[in-house]
């Protein structure tokens, strides 16, 4: 029986704990984003959390939408940034603001984030993640564990913990979520597409007035 | 075994991208001297055919010079961005039927978000350098980039209405009919024009026009880290133009109409066509027709260097701006129209 439920990540997707390295690490990308005193520094700093986050998205199995993260925040919106950035002149005085004093707030902002959504979300498939034995500890009234004599749940969290959609059962029959988007958006709720692209267009001859030249 | 598996995976297909890379520099050489009438290089190896690699042995062996006062992390990272992400876009490439690395389902998608990427190394090459030639033509590349990476876009949606999927594998296969060139003519020539574009090439080269500025934003860029920008260039040139026949000549299908061929052969000769048939299945669908096609388009690369001027950094944005982008987002609207009138549209294959 045991050996039917080898630890096989390398095939079948990634464990839980590198899902929690590549949060830190993005934690550490982000911090690096604030602290930092050279503005096209700091901006290459939110490049790389950008890129960091959309490799989450693509390990966790949301290919389609971490690709579009990248083609649009990093391949677009970053690249505006820099090119900004890099054409204006910043003054000294500006870059010697000391802005250490926020610190306590965002610690406090991202705790306080952190306590309430780990109350919110259900806690027992996701038992092993560091970030929700931490909120665990703070908050036991939601940590309802199953216990059966019939079938034991704890010896089998291991196997459901594997952070990937990459079973064997999706290369048989897979629709891309590009399709299933397609799918709902152009049918189902075709109102809110036609109500957001108008939005855009809004959007888009705003820009052309605010910058036209008037005679 | 699997990590070792993926590790020569990867190395068969590094090694002849960069291999075709030293000899595309070489074709392109011979080819602008014979345009030109000179000789080209013709000293190393027969008929110059090794002169790429002694250009790098001696790039490689040279002292690499950082100004003092550069961004030295920036300096370095900037050319190994550019090279990495012109390389990583050959992961999706099916060069064959069944030839592939990967077969990503959103090969097309992740191939576009892979050439967005390689526009930083330039504009970080181009900043931390701390000069203002190199800056510039960072600038002036990075709004180039930009600017065409739209039009090349537009125009990969619309081949992907006709495909109606995103994996390069069914964009090929959706063409064993007829090549997308005959129904969208006048958008492969968009294309071809926004590739050159996109890939700095002359008449668009004004990221490195000598004559403005010294050598565009690798100016100050020496030896090693020099070879990467040479061989980023070179491999997004041969990458673009795999993407062009991908696109719009059929990839890897076959040149020659090989069934028409063969029942010709089968009704006036009476051949017994077993023989053939093997033969022919073995052709139609080879790397072989891919080469052919690529190394067409990157003759026509070198062609368009050799012939016409370079021109100006304000007509190459109007160009853009006010011609080819009216003219892509009109087959925008009209093409839809066309295909949904025809009652076209493909059918979505969940496999």
């Amino acid at each position: 029986m045991t050996i039917h439920l080898l630890n096989d990540y390398c095939t079948n997707g990634f464990k839980i704990e590198f899902v929690d390295m590549i949060y830190l690490v993005s934690i550490f990308l982000g911090i690096l984003t604030i602290v930092n005193r050279n503005p096209i520094v700091s901006v290459l700093f939110l490049i790389g959390l950008f890129v960091n986050v959309a490799g989450l998205l693509i390990l966790v199995g949301y290919n389609f939408i971490g690709l579009a993260y990248i083609l649009v925040y990093v391949g677009a919106v970053s690249i505006l940034f820099l090119f900004i950035l890099m054409l204006i002149n910043i003054r000294i005085s500006e870059l010697l603001n000391e802005t250490n004093n926020d610190i306590p707030l965002a610690v406090l902002t991202v705790l306080l984030f952190f306590y309430i959504i780990g109350q919110v979300l259900p806690t027992n498939l996701t038992d092993n993640t560091i970030v929700s034995t931490l909120s665990n500890t703070f908050s036991d009234e939601r940590n309802t564990e199953l216990h059966n004599d019939f079938f034991n749940l704890r010896d089998l969290k291991q196997q459901i913990d594997y952070a990937s959609s990459h079973g064997w059962d999706n290369s048989l029959i897979e629709p891309t979520h590009i399709a299933s988007i397609g799918n709902i958006m152009y049918t189902s709720y075709s109102m809110w597409l036609i109500v957001s692209s108008i939005i855009l267009l809004l959007g888009m001859v705003g820009a052309i007035v605010i910058t036209i030249k008037q005679k | 075994m699997i990590s070792l598996i993926s590790i020569i995976e990867g190395l068969l297909l590094i090694v002849p991208a960069l291999l075709s890379v030293a000899f595309v520099t070489i074709a392109e050489r011979k080819t602008m001297a014979s345009m030109q009438r000179r000789l080209g290089p013709n000293a190393v190896g027969y008929y110059g055919l090794l002169q790429a690699f002694a250009d790098a042995l001696k790039l490689l062996l040279k002292e690499y010079v950082a100004p003092t006062q550069a961004n030295i992390i920036l300096f370095f990272l900037g050319p190994m961005i550019t090279l990495i992400f012109s390389l990583l876009g050959y992961l999706v490439v099916p060069f064959g039927s069944g030839l592939f690395v990967s077969d990503y389902s959103l090969g097309m998608l992740y191939m576009l978000a892979v050439s967005s990427l390689a526009t930083y190394g330039i504009l970080l090459a181009g900043w931390s350098a701390n000069s203002k030639y190199a800056f510039l033509g960072s600038l002036r590349s990075t709004a180039q980039l930009i600017s065409y990476e739209l039009i090349l876009s537009s125009v990969i949606v619309l081949v992907i209405l006709l495909t109606g999927n995103l994996n390069m594998i069914t964009i090929i296969e959706s063409q064993r009919i007829v090549d997308f060139l005959l129904p969208l003519f006048p958008l492969f020539i968009i294309f071809f024009i926004g590739s050159i574009a996109e890939t700095n090439r002359a008449p668009f080269d004004l990221a490195e026009a000598e004559s403005e500025l010294v050598s565009g934003f690798m100016t100050e860029h020496s030896a090693s880290i020099f070879v990467f920008f040479f061989l980023a260039e070179y491999a997004s040139i041969i990458l673009i133009c795999v993407l062009n026949s991908i696109l719009f000549l059929g990839g890897y299908l076959c040149i020659i109409p090989v069934d028409f061929l063969i029942s010709i052969l089968n009704t006036v000769f009476s051949i017994d066509n077993s023989i053939l048939e093997e033969l022919f299945s073995n052709v139609s669908s080879s790397p072989l027709n891919l080469a052919l096609k690529t190394g067409l388009l990157i003759f026509i690369f070198i062609w368009v260097r050799a012939s016409f001027p370079r021109i100006r950094f304000d007509q190459l944005m109007s160009v853009c701006w006010t011609v080819l982008l009216p003219l892509v987002i009109a087959y925008v609207v009209l093409l839809p129209c066309i295909v949904y009138g025809l009652d076209a549209l493909p059918t979505q294959i969940l496999l």
